[in-house]
């Protein structure tokens, strides 16, 4: 689970928009309806004769029962790529979790004071009027490098949640760090 | 000289029920297996949101709707 700080809290969570996840699952749909025509194919290829001891309408419903929850779980597999691969905006950094498949998890996060620049792009007609495209949030950080979003939703939000926080962090005070002769360390609010 | 081992000569294949139970219990281990993944992910990295729950009811209710389809499937054979 991921851990945020007591006093933090996430202000804007950012997903690839539905239509990459759509556009991965639809085939899904087609492979729902190819079993029919799978077995007539079959049937008529393959000199392999087939005997039921019983009857055979169950026999066909039982395996597409098989197939259908094959392609459910399939179906949940790639959600759950989609879901887990997120941002999370909060009060103080990005935290960007990177979900590779289902194995491959990296989660690092960025703090508002290490951003330089965002880059929004919005590319082709599907992309413009379903409101998605590439956010590219570049940092100070010399091991971070920059942090990518592809087919984000919603990127302009996603800009100005961004540059709105990063406002607010810099507005607010800092802690500044007092060292005395003798080694003994202070700290205070300007 | 030919491998007598490698040849295979399928030219019918009987469906008999415990031939079905036996095809139900393995894909229900493999399909166990597999959710169990599925729900340690929702489950550590999910956050606890109201999308992974529904996803959870969604996913666990209609998988079991289609295991009972082809228990009753087999029963029926």
């Amino acid at each position: 689970m991921l851990q945020l700080d007591s006093d933090e809290q996430v202000v804007l969570e950012v997903r690839k928009h539905w239509i990459v996840f759509v556009s991965q699952a639809i085939f899904l749909c087609f492979a729902a309806i190819i079993p029919p025509f799978f077995l007539t194919v079959l049937s008529t290829l393959l000199p392999i004769q087939i005997t039921t001891e019983g009857s055979f309408v169950a026999v066909a419903v039982f395996l597409y029962c098989l197939w259908i929850l094959t392609l459910w779980i399939s179906f949940f597999f790639y959600w759950t790529d989609y879901y887990l691969d997120v941002w999370y905006v909060t009060e103080k950094r990005i935290i960007d979790v990177e979900q590779k498949g289902i194995f491959s998890r990296n989660v690092s996060s960025i703090r508002f004071d290490k951003i330089q620049d965002i880059n929004v792009e919005v590319r082709g007609v599907v992309a413009t009027f379903l409101n998605y495209g590439n956010v590219e949030v570049q940092t100070a950080s010399e091991t971070s490098g920059s942090f990518i979003m592809k087919n984000a939703s919603r990127p302009e939000l996603i800009r100005q949640v961004v540059f709105s926080q990063h406002n607010k962090q810099s507005e607010r005070p800092q802690p500044v760090h007092i060292v005395s002769q003798h080694g003994t360390e202070h700290a205070t609010k300007l | 000289m030919q491998n007598q081992f490698l040849v295979f000569n399928i030219n019918s294949i009987h469906i008999n029920a415990t031939f079905l139970w036996f095809a139900f219990l393995l894909f229900f281990v493999a399909y166990s297996v597999l959710s169990g993944i599925l729900q340690y992910h929702w489950t550590e990295y999910g956050m606890g949101t109201r999308a992974v729950h529904i996803a959870q009811i969604v996913f666990f209710g209609v998988s079991l709707f289609f295991f009972l389809m082809g228990i009753a499937a087999i029963s029926l054979f």
